[in-house]
């Protein structure tokens, strides 16, 4: 049976959503006609969240205007030594402006995931603020850690430097990416990660509850982050948003059994829309007292957003959550949000 | 004359191994491991890490686990843990990748049973193409481990993967039995 809380505050999103057509009719329309691709829900949800002129600049940012960026595995090599090696087979890198084992690529004479240096685990591909995720959490500081919703590994390995030591359960539902995950593991060298074929809303009940220092749950969502990109642009009704939000709001209760007093939890997606992040997590924390947000260790972005549709969003969201805008930061459309167990 | 040796490059384990359980390792699983790992001088593997086994009639998978990590009050069984190192299939070993790649982690260089070669011939080898003789820098086979691949590194001494020395029309040949390659052609 859905929560009741879930259940009063998607009806209370579906009243600000006839209101949103209403007053936003007119420029959605327009917008759909330049992206047709839009849905017209969409097109009024990017105005009233970002106003006409940033919802056009960040409609009309394509993918070659973002950061490309690799992650060093730094449990095998080093940023300087890695850069050294590609550039000397020509690729152009600078540092990655806000992660110190990160590198922008600005040139590569080939495709990055073809180099020898990729084959031996010397780095992965990595988007340059989903990267981000995982320093938010302070990993480091955790003996064991899970990671729910853990897809290809991408973010578990990375979970794996900031922790070698460290006891990490890695979840995910789709069998084909667990496989992926598998081979990322070995390719990079992470021994300390335990892998399961799982819903990750049964995570509690299988390494049990209050127990885990550090979860990171980048939950599956609309993908708006990912916009710039032609896989990313496809419609997304209001219902989209709020059926992602039942899942969503399911494995962040599961998240927070996991975690043990003082533990904390970051919550990430790749989608910009407040719905999915700031509101969200205001219901979990409606639902969770013993939970507060705090500011995540991490440089860039910008802070959550608060005020949107007149909804009610705790205001220490503000500081505890991080956005990243593909039209202003040049990167994939992300959200890092740290909340601490007290 | 006996019969040529046939080779066949170990088939990566593929998909869910879903009921069989991750369990410590039988005696003779973990000897033939301690062998493997003794051959190519990997042997301080065992000091940091434990081995778990997931036993068929035929075929057993051995994983490298960080001590760490403990399962073993956890009703599920793991899709995988720690790094798949070897398979043993019908008694016959075959190193995999992953063994090479934890090595790197701990910057295990091997000892023995190994070959060096030159740039070009590492770029071709990782395409899963064979070594010839005139690529070699060096090679340096243990005549206690001939059931086991040589290691093929760079001359960097970074593995490449894994081959097996043989004679074709007199010449010396590394033939390609496991690549780094395999990573981006698996598919997944």
């Amino acid at each position: 049976m859905e929560d009741k809380t879930l259940t009063t505050a998607l009806k209370e999103l579906a009243s600000k959503y006839a209101a949103l057509i209403k007053r936003w009719g007119k420029e959605a329309h327009r917008l759909k006609q330049k992206y047709p691709w839009l849905h017209i829900h969409q097109a009024a949800r990017y105005l009233e969240l970002l106003g006409e002129e940033q919802a056009e600049n960040f409609l009309a940012t394509r993918e070659s205007r973002l950061m490309r960026t690799i992650r060093v595995n730094t449990l095998k090599t080093t940023t300087a030594s890695l850069r050294r090696r590609l550039e000397e087979r020509g690729f152009r890198l600078r540092p990655h402006p806000y992660i110190d084992y990160g590198l922008v690529i600005d040139h590569a004479p080939y495709s990055p995931g073809a180099s020898l240096e990729y084959l031996l685990g010397y780095y992965t591909i990595q988007g340059p603020a989903s990267m981000l995720a995982v320093p938010a959490l302070e990993p480091e500081r955790a003996e064991k850690i899970a990671d729910m919703c853990a897809g290809a590994g991408v973010k578990t390995t990375q979970l794996a430097q900031h922790s070698p030591r460290a006891e990490i359960h890695a979840f995910d539902i789709n069998k084909r990416k667990l496989a992926a995950l598998k081979n990322n593991l070995s390719r990079l060298g992470v021994a300390n990660v335990a892998a399961y074929h799982t819903d990750a809303r049964a995570a509690p009940s299988i390494l049990g509850e209050k127990g885990t220092e550090a979860v990171l749950l980048d939950a599956p969502c609309s993908g708006e982050g990912l916009i710039p990109f032609q896989k990313g642009r496809w419609p997304r009704s209001f219902e989209d948003i709020m059926s992602r939000m039942r899942l969503q709001y399911q494995l962040a209760v599961a998240a927070a059994r996991l975690l043990r007093p003082g533990g904390v939890l970051v919550y990430s997606t790749c989608t910009i829309s407040v719905e999915e992040n700031e509101y969200l997590l205001t219901l979990l924390l409606e639902t969770h007292p013993e939970l507060k947000p705090e500011p995540p260790p991490i440089k860039g972005g910008i802070p959550g957003f608060t005020e949107y549709l007149g909804l009610q969003i705790e205001p220490g969201l503000h500081r505890a959550c991080r956005r990243f805008l593909p039209h202003i930061h040049a990167t994939e459309g992300f959200t890092i949000c740290r909340l601490r167990r007290s | 004359m006996p019969a040529p040796q046939k080779l066949e490059a170990p088939r990566p384990p593929r998909g869910d191994e879903a009921g069989r359980r991750y369990t410590p390792c039988s005696h003779s699983v973990q000897k033939k491991l301690t062998t493997t790992l003794s051959c190519y001088g990997f042997e301080a593997l065992l000091d940091k890490y434990v081995a778990l086994c997931k036993e068929a009639r035929h075929l057993t998978d051995v994983y490298l686990v960080a001590r760490a990590v403990d399962i073993s009050g956890i009703d599920v069984q793991p899709y995988t843990v720690g790094i798949h190192v070897i398979r043993i299939d019908r008694g016959r070993v075959l190193p995999l990748l992953g063994l090479l790649s934890l090595a790197q982690v701990e910057k295990l260089r091997p000892l023995s049973h190994y070959a060096v070669v030159t740039d070009k011939a590492a770029l071709l080898f990782v395409y899963g193409k064979d070594v010839y003789s005139t690529s070699m820098l060096e090679l340096r086979e243990d005549e206690h481990c001939t059931s086991l691949p040589l290691i093929v590194l760079n001359a960097l001494h970074e593995p490449l993967g894994y081959g097996r020395s043989l004679r074709k029309h007199g010449e010396l040949l590394i033939r390609n039995v496991l690549d780094a390659g395999w990573y981006l052609r698996s598919g997944v």
